[in-house]
């Protein structure tokens, strides 16, 4: 399953630098609209599972901003697979539900393209789309106990 | 524990300020807590008398108008200043006793707080490293001190020193190996007269 | 001498946040003579790592977790006396920080365990501004510098930090390492030339025997 994750991660299109510099200098303020979107939203609650959580929410809008501008300077399939297991495994053990991936990147969706140039737009997207259509992978693949080696070392926060 | 034992249990014991009012700011009852943190039910007679430095400013009428909660600070019997996150409430139904004033801490306080002693403490941690590095280092170049210092037994024709090890050594060996100090070979005006004056 | 009864008795008072019984745990071990890498290794290291791990699985607040990191970072002056030995130690190194890390803890470790090993280390904190480490390493001149990066999103910074310093000390090793490489991406360091990636205290120990 992970090999799957990491050759189609490998097809995505390298992000020109023109593009990467685009999103650099909106990604803090994009993550902060986001989370406002996701605050707003009634089903709050069952998204994230606690109320309390949000400020976690918050803090991982900053994080994958920054992670993401990351990615599009220097790419690394590895990487991208990894955390992202690690992302859903911690959050999960923390109470989010497999249903707030797909409202949180469906609000980076909608928000990346109102905030970006059409180009830059073009150029990010598969990458969102990509975690898209993959959230049900790394749903199953953290439904299991951990593997030795799935990213389960610790992460700074 | 029945559910009324239960909230009686929480207002006296939960760090919660909850206070009844008349609508000028008049006391008339507080839970055990908020007695506790203020001195007693009968310390102070208007709400308006604990709060600090907003005596001038805070108007009874605007605050149980207002629908944000209003962030006042109150001073405990032992001089602590705290803020509270107030709420007023009007209960129409009970003349005279007309306003509920409920204060919870100020969560972001303790954030905040957090934040800073991570800062501190990491920024206390570093010098008191750097600190025992540079007191290790000036002890040793103490130690360099105290063994230039002392008897040093030197030959009286040849100036020769001896070392810890009984051992005869040059003056510029010895002090090669017990100094920082560089020597540079030159020649003093007595030895040149005495070596390259021409008869 | 350090049992796993006392390791997991002091794991329990670093999250209860009792740090005077973490300090008698850590003087008794002194005491008693334990070499000061088991203490590095066997209960800084590994307590902060199983910290983390309760962390992320929602056994403990984020909160108690930086309590254990304050705690952690305190006991490690109780080494010092020891470390910094009145020996002269000829090779210098200086660890760091990347500026906007904010994690210092592990990098601390690193500088005590290249003191360990008879090197002297200097270690300049969380967030150390990129001009101040060049004009630190300009002062001091080491014969190594190594750099730790504990989010994965700093790399980019990490690199300019990297390429600034070997433009300007090109003769000086440099090694990187830190938490932001658990999960990969030790790779990305390939395209800046010359850098030892080590990725743990282990291999730390085999380029300060050799260094």
């Amino acid at each position: 399953m992970k090999e799957r994750l990491l050759t189609s991660a490998q097809n995505l299109d390298k992000v020109s630098e023109a593009a990467g510099k685009e999103f650099s200098s909106r990604a803090g303020e994009m993550a902060a609209q986001c989370s406002r979107v996701i605050a707003d939203r009634p089903d709050l609650e069952q998204l994230i599972g606690d109320r309390k959580n949000l400020d976690m929410a918050v803090d991982n809008n900053r994080n994958f901003a920054r992670f993401m501008d990351a990615m599009f300077s220097d790419f690394n399939a590895d990487v991208l697979v990894e955390t992202v297991i690690w992302v859903f495994r911690t959050y999960r053990a923390h109470g989010f539900n497999t249903t707030y991936w797909a409202a949180n990147l469906n609000i980076w969706a909608d928000t990346l393209e109102s905030e970006l140039s059409p180009e830059t737009f073009q150029a990010v997207s598969p990458y969102y789309k990509w975690l898209i259509v993959n959230i049900p992978l790394f749903v199953k693949l953290t439904d299991l106990p951990a593997e030795p080696g799935d990213g389960e070392a610790g992460h700074a926060h | 524990m029945d559910s009324s034992a239960f909230v009686r249990y929480l207002t006296d014991h939960a760090p919660i300020l909850f206070l009844t009012l008349g609508r000028d700011g008049s006391i008339f009852r507080m839970n055990r807590y908020a007695a506790r943190f203020l001195g007693g039910e009968s310390a102070f007679r208007y709400f308006q008398d604990i709060l600090v430095n907003f005596n001038d400013s805070f108007d009874m009428a605007e605050a149980v108008d207002s629908e944000d909660a209003l962030l006042l600070s109150i001073a405990s019997t032992d001089g602590d200043l705290q803020s509270f996150y107030f709420h007023f409430l009007t209960q129409d139904d009970c003349p005279g006793t007309d306003v509920l004033a409920f204060g919870h801490t100020d969560a972001e306080d303790f954030s905040l707080m957090q934040g800073e002693i991570v800062n501190l403490n990491q920024q206390l941690s570093n010098m008191t490293r750097d600190l025992q590095k540079k007191n290790a280092k000036l002890e040793m170049a103490m130690e360099q001190v105290r063994q230039l210092q002392g008897i040093i037994p030197i030959c009286m024709h040849c100036h020769k020193i001896r070392n810890d090890q009984e051992i005869w050594e040059q003056l510029e060996a010895y002090l090669y190996e017990h100094t920082d100090a560089q020597l540079s070979h030159g020649i003093c005006p007595d030895c040149m007269e005495k070596y390259y004056t021409e008869d | 001498m350090l049992t796993e009864t006392m390791y997991q008795d002091y794991l329990a008072c670093l999250i209860k946040g009792d740090r005077t019984r973490c300090a008698e745990t850590v003087t008794s071990l002194l005491d008693r003579r334990v070499e000061i890498k088991t203490l590095y290794l066997e209960l800084f290291q590994k307590s902060l790592y199983d910290v983390g791990l309760m962390w992320e699985a929602n056994k403990i607040s984020v909160a108690r977790e930086h309590l254990a990191t304050a705690i952690t970072e305190s006991l490690l002056s109780l080494i010092y006396p020891e470390l910094f030995a009145k020996e002269e130690k000829t090779r210098s190194v200086v660890i760091s920080c990347a500026v906007n890390e904010f994690h210092q803890v592990g990098g601390k470790i690193v500088a005590d365990f290249c003191e360990i090993h008879g090197w002297d280390a200097y270690f300049l904190g969380a967030n150390t501004p990129m001009e101040q480490l060049l004009g630190f390493i300009d002062e001091v001149r080491p014969d190594l510098i190594g750099l730790s990066l504990s989010v994965y999103f700093n790399l980019p910074r990490l690199k300019k930090e990297i390429r600034a310093i070997q433009s300007n000390f090109s003769r000086t090793d440099l090694m990187v390492g830190g938490q932001a490489f658990a999960l990969g991406g030790e790779k990305m360091l390939s395209s800046v030339a010359n850098i030892n990636y080590v990725p743990g205290l282990d291999e730390l120990e085999g380029i300060l025997a050799h260094g």
